[in-house]
């Protein structure tokens, strides 16, 4: 392993072993060595590279195993101290050049602006983990990320070059997979993107999660995903602008789904909106039934939405809720449901229980309240003739309620879903379900 | 493909809180269900947004269209 290498705009070139000898472009550094797992190579805080770019810029890292470090860190320093950088260390904009990673890497405190793209393209035995790194991408330009492993941790997505004109190209595209997981990530001059933030493509098994994120400043967002391909998309407590819409009109394939919760303007903990290939939940507090569902006090309901897809054999589920039952012997398990249309059968609509059934073990057993064999004649879930629901919308005219009576043998933890074996039922049909389960 | 027609499909709640869904019609006559749009907003205009719904709506499309014809 070499290395420790220097890149500065003040190094002479010479030999890359210190300040005073550094490149003056990570462009030359990487014709002149191969960069392997676990090699330094520090970049000077205001460093402004001096390469003269005139087509894409690939830096070419290990094909495997641990990254290459770019460290930005105090000109001069030594011994060398970490400095997170604002210039631009890598530079492409001499014209429509991408600056394009290829390999294992991780970046601590960079900066970097592209003359297009920057496009992260590690396979899938490589990783690219970025620490308090900002990227530039060009005007309606964008982050594109292939099929490796992308952690990104505090680091800013910086769109100045979009100057005050509306783009609508993607902030990020994922293609051919990969892992990707967001955390606290922050934009600049967001407020110019109109389509979409995260658009999958080229049957991209891609998974995707984002946490502590703020995309408040990203005012005009259309969308937030392209759900058509599979893979999976899980956001949790970030800020969004007001009003988002984060799935529009894609229905991920049928290995695909995502989940999105307390995400939004505000802190908001009954927030819920999960996709499949087979439909939809989105919960809301406008719509409650009463003395139904709470989340930290906040009442709610959940919305069912389905897609055509969705039979008996293959129906939409919502996801699991996690539950307590606290002591043992028979329990009947109930959920109430609402829809406008018609009552819906034990063959269309039913409720589904995983408990503790055998003593010592933590074995699972399933019960529901399904029509008992796929030719059985379907029946009419009961009505229920007790609820109140309100919020203006609905008119609340099926009100039903699904029934699961199980011996719990182990006090403690269950969960519980609805599936729901109709397709194509369309959010003006006002399907609810109440997020309370009732155990008695 | 074009679309030439959006609507509200579905209102659920009054403003500030409200559920949106709306759908879109292309020039082949299929409709296209979009959203919701998660509204928290009391300022949010339900009418004006279907145009971004329209726009969003025909780049999808296209996007679907490009994808088949080079196979993706």
């Amino acid at each position: 392993m070499a290395g420790p290498f220097y890149v500065d705009d003040g190094g002479d070139g010479t030999t890359e072993n210190s300040w005073a000898t550094a490149d003056t472009s990570i462009n030359n550094l990487d014709a002149e060595y191969a960069f392997a797992s676990n090699e330094i190579i520090y970049f000077g805080h205001d460093h402004v590279c001096q390469a003269t770019n005139s087509a894409s810029l690939t830096i070419t890292g290990p094909t495997s195993g641990a990254p290459t470090l770019l460290i930005s860190a105090t000109q001069g320093s030594s011994p060398v101290t970490y400095a997170a950088s604002t210039t631009n260390q890598i530079d492409t904009t001499e014209g429509a050049y991408h600056i394009i990673f290829d390999g294992s890497f991780a970046l601590y405190g960079m900066c970097m602006k592209s003359g297009a793209d920057i496009s992260w393209q590690s396979d899938t035995d490589e990783v690219f983990v970025a620490f308090n790194t900002t990227f530039r991408p060009a005007a309606n330009g964008k982050i594109d990320n292939r099929s490796g492993t992308y952690i990104l941790n505090n680091c800013v997505i910086d769109l100045t070059a979009d100057g005050t004109t509306n783009r609508s190209g993607q902030v990020f595209e994922h293609v051919w997979g990969g892992t990707s997981e967001f955390n606290g990530l922050t934009f600049v001059n967001g407020g110019y993107r109109t389509g979409t933030l995260f658009y999958m493509t080229g049957g991209s098994q891609v998974s995707l999660k984002l946490s502590g994120c703020d995309f408040s400043g990203l005012t005009q967002l259309a969308t937030f995903f392209t759900l058509s391909q599979p893979g999976s998309v899980v956001m949790n407590n970030c800020i969004t602008k007001s009003s988002p819409t984060f799935f529009g009109a894609n229905v991920p394939a049928r290995a695909g789904w995502a989940m999105i919760t307390n995400s939004g303007p505000a802190h908001a903990p009954t927030m819920l909106a999960y996709r499949n290939f087979w439909g939809d939940v989105t919960s809301t507090t406008a719509i409650t039934r009463g003395s139904g569902g709470t989340i930290e006090g906040t009442a709610c309901a959940l919305l069912i939405v389905t897609y055509s897809g969705t039979t008996e054999s293959t129906p939409f589920y919502t996801p699991w809720q996690h539950e307590k039952v606290a002591s043992t012997g028979s329990k009947t398990f109930d959920v109430y449901i609402t829809n406008d249309t018609a009552d819906f059968t034990d063959a269309e609509v039913w409720l589904e229980i995983e408990y503790l059934s055998t003593t010592d073990e933590a074995l699972f057993a399933i019960a529901n309240d399904k029509r008992a064999t796929i030719l059985t004649t379907a029946a009419a879930q009961t009505d229920d003739t007790t609820s109140t629901w309100s919020g203006t919308g609905p008119s609340y005219t099926y009100k039903q309620k699904l029934s699961v009576t199980a011996t719990v043998a182990v006090a403690g933890l269950f969960r519980w879903r609805v599936a729901v074996a109709v397709a194509s039922i369309a959010s003006s049909r006002y399907f609810y379900v109440d997020p309370l389960v009732t155990v008695s | 493909m074009a679309i030439v027609l959006t609507e509200i499909e579905s209102v659920h709640g009054t403003p500030p809180q409200q559920l949106v869904f709306y759908r879109c019609k292309d020039s082949a006559d299929v409709w296209h269900s979009y959203g919701p749009v998660i509204v928290n907003d009391a300022e949010f205009d339900k009418t004006a947004h279907k145009t971004v719904v329209a726009a969003e709506m025909e780049a999808m499309l296209a996007a679907q269209e490009f994808a088949a014809l080079i196979g993706a």
